[in-house]
């Protein structure tokens, strides 16, 4: 626990701390020598108090740590976008480079979308935590999503030489499924599949009915996932690797809207042996209890 | 604001070296991308792509050399590398602060280590003034906040290797 998680907590505890030591003198005033079952309960209450601490503590710890590696990106971002602004400034006033100045503004724009997918990410984890992840299903064809996203990571995939493609096992049922979200989930998945793999491997997206669901699974050749950490990639804050390259909040958002169709999400892998991370959407919306 | 900032960088630069001249022409490295005829071959290390981007674009449109490493272990690697080679040798380093692996600090206290008086600036988001003192310590010619204006980024970069050749025995 860092200090400075504790700190701004400190003069509250010491009150809460004075006020249940006052209460248990005045309980011992009234009713004279505690019994040895009351002395027994406050052990246990200060046990539990102080066990509620620590993980309070933690998790105060962790959102710190959040919020400086937010803002680290965030400033880096903002810092590359407003670095190439003024290199177009001082590019506009030489003739002839027209063609440096498409290319400072082209790393604007991509700034600019790194910035955008941060800040969306950030207000899908607010809504998930007051429980407002808006989730609306319209029966579709789910094939064209995939293939949507996988257009979309097409360059990214090209840029890191790992080849992506396709496997469709048909027939594919329509369902009901939100678009957008779940467009979401295949570019969480196959960005981090494409991050992870080294150059020359391979990402597959693979779409199948399996009984009473669709099956999504996206395969890669990469570095995988220790065994100690597949069940908990999908926790908040949680990055497969401690390598910095991201926020630990794709899969647990691509967790969320996954959860928010009634389907499972979940990851197989050995390490050096590459990764396949799955998740299923009911074919049929189960009738409301 | 980020001229302001980017004045920091003479924090602990030597003020008389700023008004020598630049220093140019040695044999051209083959490995290094670049407007020939590069003046200065400087390696550049930072973990967030875009600003990568953004320091070696800035470099490059001065006429320097650039090799790029995402983070501090790969610019050891590649300094290593260089170093056995005098053609592909950095004038410069310039590397951020906080990455992942080696961070900058790492890479100041690895050379100190290996005894080289290559002169590496940091560029940072960290806004704490403490971060001179410690850069200092390890031997950092400068420091830049980020953002940082183009131009201050290349003043800082030519006073680095002015200072290193001043002080050179």
């Amino acid at each position: 626990v860092t200090k400075a998680a504790e700190k701004p907590l400190t003069p509250e505890r010491e009150l809460t701390d004075e006020s249940l030591r006052v209460e248990r003198e005045k309980a011992d005033d009234a009713i004279g020598e505690p019994p040895p079952a009351l002395a027994e309960e406050r052990g246990e209450t200060d046990e539990d108090l102080s066990l509620e601490r620590a993980r309070s503590d933690r998790s105060v710890a962790t959102r710190d740590e959040f919020l400086g590696v937010v803002s680290h990106d965030l400033t880096n971002m903002l810092s590359a976008m407003v670095g190439f602004a003024a290199l177009i400034v001082k590019a506009d006033a030489q003739p002839g480079r027209e063609a440096d100045v498409a290319g400072y503004a082209q790393r604007i724009q991509r700034s600019g979308a790194r910035m955008k997918r941060l800040i969306g990410d950030l207000v899908d984890v607010a809504s998930i935590e007051v429980g407002r992840l808006a989730v609306t299903r319209e029966v579709g064809d789910a094939a064209a999503v995939v293939n949507e996203a996988v257009e979309a990571l097409q360059p990214q995939a090209t840029a890191s030489g790992v080849s992506l493609a396709v496997e469709m096992v048909q027939p594919l049922p329509s369902l009901p499924f939100d678009a957008a979200r779940l467009f979401q989930v295949l570019f969480n998945l196959v960005s981090n599949a494409l991050k992870f793999t080294p150059h020359g491997g391979k990402v597959v997206v693979r779409v199948e009915r399996i009984g009473p669901d669709l099956r999504f699974s996206i395969r890669d050749t990469g570095v995988g996932v220790p065994a100690d950490r597949l069940k908990v990639v999908f926790d908040r804050f949680v990055q497969v690797h401690d390598d910095r390259r991201g926020m630990g909040l794709g899969l647990y958002i691509a967790k969320c809207i996954v959860e928010g169709h009634d389907g499972k999400i979940w990851a197989e892998s050995k390490t050096g042996e590459g990764s396949t991370f799955c998740f299923t959407i009911p074919v049929e919306v189960e009738a409301a209890a | 604001v980020s001229t302001e900032e980017g004045a920091l960088a003479g924090d602990f630069l030597d003020e008389a070296a700023v008004a020598r001249p630049m220093l140019s022409g040695r044999a051209q490295p083959l490995m290094y991308s670049s407007t020939p005829p590069p003046s200065l071959r400087v390696l550049v290390a930072d973990d967030d792509d875009d600003m990568l981007a953004f320091v070696t674009a800035t470099l490059q449109g001065d006429g320097c050399s650039t090799v790029e490493a995402h983070d501090g272990d790969q610019l050891l690697e590649l300094l290593t590398h260089a170093l056995d080679q005098p053609h592909l040798r950095p004038d410069v380093i310039v590397a951020d602060v906080k990455m992942p692996g080696l961070s900058g600090f790492g890479v100041l206290e690895a050379l100190q280590r290996m005894t080289s008086s290559l002169p590496v600036v940091l560029i940072t988001v960290v806004t704490d003034a403490s971060i001179h003192t410690v850069a200092k310590r390890l031997g950092a010619v400068g420091v830049l906040h980020k953002p940082f204006d183009p131009d201050d980024l290349l003043t800082a970069v030519r006073n680095a290797k002015s200072i290193r050749d001043l002080h050179a025995p």
